[in-house]
Formats: C-alpha cells, sequence, structure tokens
C-alpha cells in the first residue's frame, strides 16, 4: 500500500494543490493567534465554502489550517499569556517569562520550529500507521464495525475527562440528531415533522457550525483582549535561519513530545493539550535544571509546542481507518470528508488513494511550511493580529458563518437550524458539556444503526451474531476497558 | 441562586420535556426504526435526571452560568438572519456588519466604513460574481 503513498505525492504538489496548503497554514496561524479562536471553530467555518472544490484543494486547506492554528495559538500565549488555543496553555509557562525578558521573539521561533517538528512527527506517524490498520480493519464485518462504532463512542466520552454524565448526555444528543431524515432501510421518516428539508436528514456542517463557531462568536464580541502587557521587539530578533542551530540542544525533547504527542493524538478524547502537560511535565522532569522552569526555560516551549503538534495527523489514524477521530477537530474533518463524497473507514483506501494518500502529504507540507511561513513571518507580522477589534471580527464571523451554511442548499431552513444548535453549542459550552461527543454521535449514529441492522439480518435476528467472532470479542472487551479506565481511576483517587 | 432556576437544571427540564414530546413521536416508527431513537431518548431522560440531582444537591450549583451579554450576542446574531430572510442578504450585510461591531463596542466609524465596503465588495465579486450563488433578496426579490 506504501506504493500509493508515493504515487500520490504528484497531484499534491500541483500548484492549486500546494497553494492550498500555503493560504491554510496562513489562515491557521492568523485564526490560532487570536484568542477564542480555534482550528475547530475555522475548520467547521471553512467546511461549506469547499464545496465547489477539488476534494484535495478542500483538505490540503483544512490540513494547512490544522498545523497553522497549533502553531497560532502559543503567540497570544508568549506575548500576552492568553493561550490562542487550549493546547497552547502549557506554552505560557515559560513562554510569557521570556516575552518579559525581552525575548519574545526566541520563544515564537522555539515555538514555531518545535510545533513544524511535532507535526513533521506525526504526518509521518500517520503515513507509517495508517495503511496497515486500514488492511486489517477490511476484515472487519458489519458486527465488528458495529462494536468499532461503539469503542469510537465511549472512549471520546470516557477518556475526555470531565463529567462522565454530560458527556454521555452530549453522545445520546449527537446519535438523535443523527437519526433525523428517512430512515433508509424501511423509508420511516423519523423526526421530520413535515419538514421536507429534513428527508435528507441534518447536514453535519450545520451541526458543525452552530456547535462550534458559535460560542467563540459569542465571546468574540462581549469579550474584550487585554494588550496591555503586549511585549515585543522585533529589533532583538535574529532570524530564523540563525536561531535553528542553536536549537539542536532541544533534540532528546523533540523526540519524547513527538512520540508522547503522537500516542495521545491516537487516544480518541484526549486532545492537544494533554499531551502538551504530559510532554511539559516529562521534560522538566529529565531537565539538569529544573527550578529554572517556569521562569522562561526555552525548552518549557519546544516540550509543548512539539507536542501539541504531534497529535494533529496522528489523531486522523483512527479517523481515517476506522472512522473514529482522536479530536474534535479531526471529527469535524471527518464531516469535512463526508461533504466531499469520502466515506472515513478502510474502504477510503481503496476507494480514493490518491485522495487520503495525498491527504497524508499535505498534513507533512503544511508541518514544513510552518517553518518557512511562521517562521520568517511570524515574529513580525502575526503577533500584530492581537491588535485586531475583536468586535468587527466577530461581526465578520458571523457572516461568514451565515453564507457556509446558506450555500449548502441556499436555503434559509439550515440558517435557522444552526441558530438552534448555536443556541444549544451556547449552552453546552457554558455548562461545560463537551461538544466533540454531540460530533462524533452525529457521524457514528447512523453508521453503527446501520452496521447493527446488517448484522442482524446477516444473523437473522440473532443477537448473538454480535458476540461470534473474536474479534468482536476483542472490541468488546475494549468497550469494558474503555468504560472501567476512567471508574477504577476514580476509585484510586479517592 | 433559586435551585429550579440553576442553569443546569433548567437546561435539564427542557432536555426531557423535548425527550418526552420525541418519544411520543417515536413511538409510532416501525419497531427497528424506533429501536435506537427510543434508547437514546430513555438515556437521555435518565441522564437529564441524574444531571438534576447532581445540580441540586450540590451547594452552589453548576459554576458557569449563561450571561445576559451572551443572549445579547446570540440575539444580535438571530435579528441578522431574520433580517436577511426580511429585506435581503446585501442590503443586512451592509448595514449588519458594522453595526455588530458598533454595538459590541468597535467605534471607529472610518475604520468600519472601510471594513463593510471591502468585505461587501469581496463577497459579492466571490459568491456572486465566480461562483455564481444566490442570496436571500427578501422584499426585494
Amino acid at each position: 500500500m506504501y506504493e500509493m503513498l508515493i504515487m500520490a505525492l504528484p497531484g499534491v504538489l500541483q500548484p492549486e494543490n500546494f497553494l492550498a496548503i500555503v493560504f491554510g497554514v496562513l489562515a491557521g496561524i492568523c485564526v490560532g493567534a487570536m484568542p477564542g479562536l480555534s482550528a475547530t471553530m475555522a475548520i467547521s467555518v471553512l467546511i461549506p465554502f469547499t464545496f465547489g472544490l477539488d476534494p484535495l484543494v478542500a483538505l490540503g486547506l483544512m490540513a494547512g489550517i490544522y498545523n497553522g492554528a497549533m502553531y497560532g495559538g502559543a503567540i497570544p500565549a508568549v506575548l500576552l499569556k492568553i493561550p490562542g488555543t487550549p493546547a497552547a496553555v502549557a506554552t505560557t509557562f515559560d513562554g510569557f517569562p521570556m516575552a518579559q525578558q525581552g525575548r519574545g521573539g526566541e520563544a515564537l521561533q522555539v515555538a514555531v520550529v518545535s510545533s513544524a517538528i511535532g507535526g513533521i512527527a506525526s504526518a509521518l506517524s500517520l503515513m507509517l500507521l495508517a495503511p496497515p490498520l486500514a488492511q486489517v480493519t477490511l476484515l472487519f464485518g458489519p458486527a465488528e464495525m458495529f462494536w468499532i462504532a461503539v469503542v469510537g463512542l465511549l472512549s471520546i466520552v470516557f477518556l475526555l475527562g470531565g463529567n462522565l454524565v454530560k458527556g454521555l448526555v452530549a453522545a445520546c444528543f449527537g446519535i438523535l440528531v443523527s437519526l433525523v431524515g428517512t430512515d433508509t432501510v424501511n423509508g420511516t421518516d423519523r423526526f421530520t415533522f413535515g419538514f421536507f428539508e429534513l428527508l435528507d436528514g441534518i447536514h453535519i456542517v450545520v451541526l458543525l457550525v452552530g456547535l462550534y463557531a458559535m460560542p467563540p462568536v459569542v465571546d468574540l464580541l462581549q469579550t474584550q483582549l487585554d494588550t496591555s502587557q503586549f511585549k515585543y521587539d522585533k529589533d532583538q530578533t535574529e532570524s530564523i535561519w540563525v536561531a535553528i542551530p542553536k536549537m539542536l540542544r532541544f533534540w532528546k525533547t523533540w523526540i519524547k513530545s513527538s512520540l508522547i504527542g503522537i500516542w495521545i493524538g491516537i487516544l480518541p478524547g484526549a486532545g492537544g493539550s494533554m499531551a502538551a502537560f504530559l510532554s511539559y511535565n516529562e521534560a522538566k522532569r529529565n531537565s539538569k535544571n529544573p527550578d529554572d522552569w517556569g521562569k522562561g526555560e526555552p525548552e518549557g516551549v519546544a516540550a509543548a509546542e512539539t507536542s501539541n503538534n504531534a497529535d494533529t495527523a496522528s489523531a486522523l489514524i483512527p479517523a481515517l481507518t476506522l472512522g473514529i477521530p482522536g479530536t474534535a477537530v479531526a471529527a469535524i474533518m471527518l464531516g469535512g470528508l463526508l461533504i466531499h463524497g469520502l466515506q472515513p473507514g478502510p474502504m477510503l483506501f481503496r476507494e480514493s488513494p490518491d485522495i487520503v494518500f495525498g491527504f497524508m502529504w499535505q498534513f507533512l507540507f503544511g508541518a514544513i511550511l510552518l517553518i518557512f511561513l511562521g517562521g520568517s513571518l511570524a515574529t513580525n507580522s502575526f503577533a500584530q493580529l492581537l491588535k485586531l477589534p475583536r468586535p468587527l471580527l466577530g461581526s465578520l464571523i458571523v457572516v461568514l458563518m451565515f453564507i457556509g451554511v446558506y450555500s449548502i442548499n441556499e436555503r434559509m431552513f439550515d440558517v435557522y437550524l444552526m441558530l438552534i444548535f448555536g443556541a444549544i453549542g451556547i449552552a453546552f459550552d457554558k455548562l461545560k458539556f463537551p461538544l466533540p461527543p454531540v460530533v462524533l454521535g452525529l457521524i457514528l449514529g447512523s453508521f453503527a444503526e446501520e452496521n447493527l441492522r446488517l448484522a442482524l439480518t446477516i444473523g437473522l435476528g440473532d443477537w448473538a451474531i454480535l458476540t461470534k467472532s473474536t474479534t468482536s470479542l476483542v472490541l468488546i472487551s475494549l468497550v469494558v476497558l474503555v468504560v472501567m479506565t476512567p471508574l477504577i481511576k476514580k476509585v484510586r483517587n479517592s | 441562586m433559586n435551585r429550579p432556576l440553576r442553569p443546569l437544571t433548567a437546561v435539564c427540564i427542557v432536555l426531557i420535556g423535548a425527550c418526552v414530546y420525541l418519544g411520543a413521536e417515536a413511538w409510532g416508527f416501525k419497531p427497528e426504526s424506533a429501536l435506537l431513537p427510543l434508547t437514546m431518548i430513555i438515556s437521555l431522560i435518565l441522564l437529564s435526571i441524574l444531571l438534576i440531582i447532581s445540580d441540586q444537591s450540590s451547594a452552589d450549583g453548576a459554576k458557569s452560568t449563561i450571561t445576559i451579554a451572551s443572549g445579547n450576542a446570540y440575539l444580535v446574531m438571530v435579528g441578522f438572519v431574520i433580517s436577511v430572510d426580511l429585506v435581503g442578504f446585501y442590503p443586512t450585510l451592509v448595514i449588519g456588519l458594522p453595526l455588530i461591531a458598533y454595538l459590541f463596542g468597535y467605534k471607529n466609524l472610518r475604520m468600519l466604513a472601510v471594513a463593510t465596503a471591502i468585505v461587501s465588495l469581496t463577497i459579492y465579486g466571490l459568491f456572486d460574481f465566480i461562483m455564481m450563488k444566490d442570496f436571500p433578496l427578501g422584499i426585494f426579490g
């Protein structure tokens, strides 16, 4: 299967595809640099605009944005002590003290180089691990696919941390939304309430924009950013190409943090912030001078930024092969694949190898481009983004949200539906209900139902078909493990 | 805060109400079509009850609250959408874009005018001219 990976490369290097990655990285850095905006939000707003585009151009944009935003979050984290994205919290620990000492430019350079290295490692892991895993999953039947959906859903609920009941509510809500529309097996209209617009179900983009874009826009409109601590002197910052050789002393941290980030990315629900914290603590533990950490140690920035970028592409390993995303952004990217007619899962590697392998290359190029685009420009230009008027930006995003959702089917019904999901998103956000399980429920709900019904048809209505194969039993054990792990942890802690 | 009025409790009560309504609807589906919806609805009701119990039994309730400011920002978005439906996309864009920014604290009128002009022309060029998208015309349609 690796030969297909090589064969996909020329397609990615086509000018329009490559430009999409460049534009995506630049846009991603801008989005990540704005506190309150995230890659999740940017991609969910962007997806509708990619409808008419070639799938590789659309996916290149998404890969670029994801890579760019994960680094972009470091800019306000270093300069203002406000993480641009949740994954950049650990970057503030040493990045901000460096900026206070007049070394903000150096901190950003360490951040961008480390982000690129983490991203490259993550893309390589995706290239190496996804193809063989896809081969294995081709052997799965409907019963196994049903259990995979259950494992995916439960793992994002149980491993995400926080309130389990709220996570389960979110997942059930997502599944319920996935059931709206005509039942494809027997033609029953479910929860359509006489609206013909609902017969085809609820478009994932409508839900994504409502849930993921509205809460940050509300935040953007109503909160002012305190830039009084903004301290950045570009004249004191040397060229990134002069700075890189001096950073080579972080090689051990880069390797360790990359491995941690990749592992966390593969685990459903864990996410970049957990990767960054783990790597930061691990690097600090192994440091010769741990007392300097938290006071402006560049290695701390390197550890955090490497790992939060290393979980980007690796989160797509379970997403592309099994249809189970490792992070919220990966869940949204699955939505992006779906709107281009690409069903995530093992068959994707057979049916559209040029696109799926091209997507992997795009992640790699996106990470490499970070050094060129972020490194040479970030220290001078992107820092100025923090001065953009937030209300103006918020009102612009409101317009973009409208255009994006309306453009799907050119009807106002979808826009009103987005408003409803937006209200739910704001309520969920304020009451600390996790949003990734909703998206995963929407993606996996109907998938699980379809496979369950297919398995029961094959088994002539006998539910035992779900436990007959060894793979099913292994997956059931995984379900038990996923459910029990946080419970055991809780008992241990108490 | 008055316990029944705690945001989490209120949201859960709304959720239970919606579930009861959807459950009644799902009851009429063919059995195989009703299986998953009813399972989810019953699960949602039980989980909501659990959340209400935990919220009511805690001393301070859910710490997060849905503030009036969030409501205002949301209402502005609703107003924008209704206005698009009634008077059309471009008139709403030209008035709504600067108005929203102004209402939420950005008072530089010159910048607002420039930004509105740039955004409106870009959207017109990109969507109407290149992508041939038809936006709602409202009363002008």
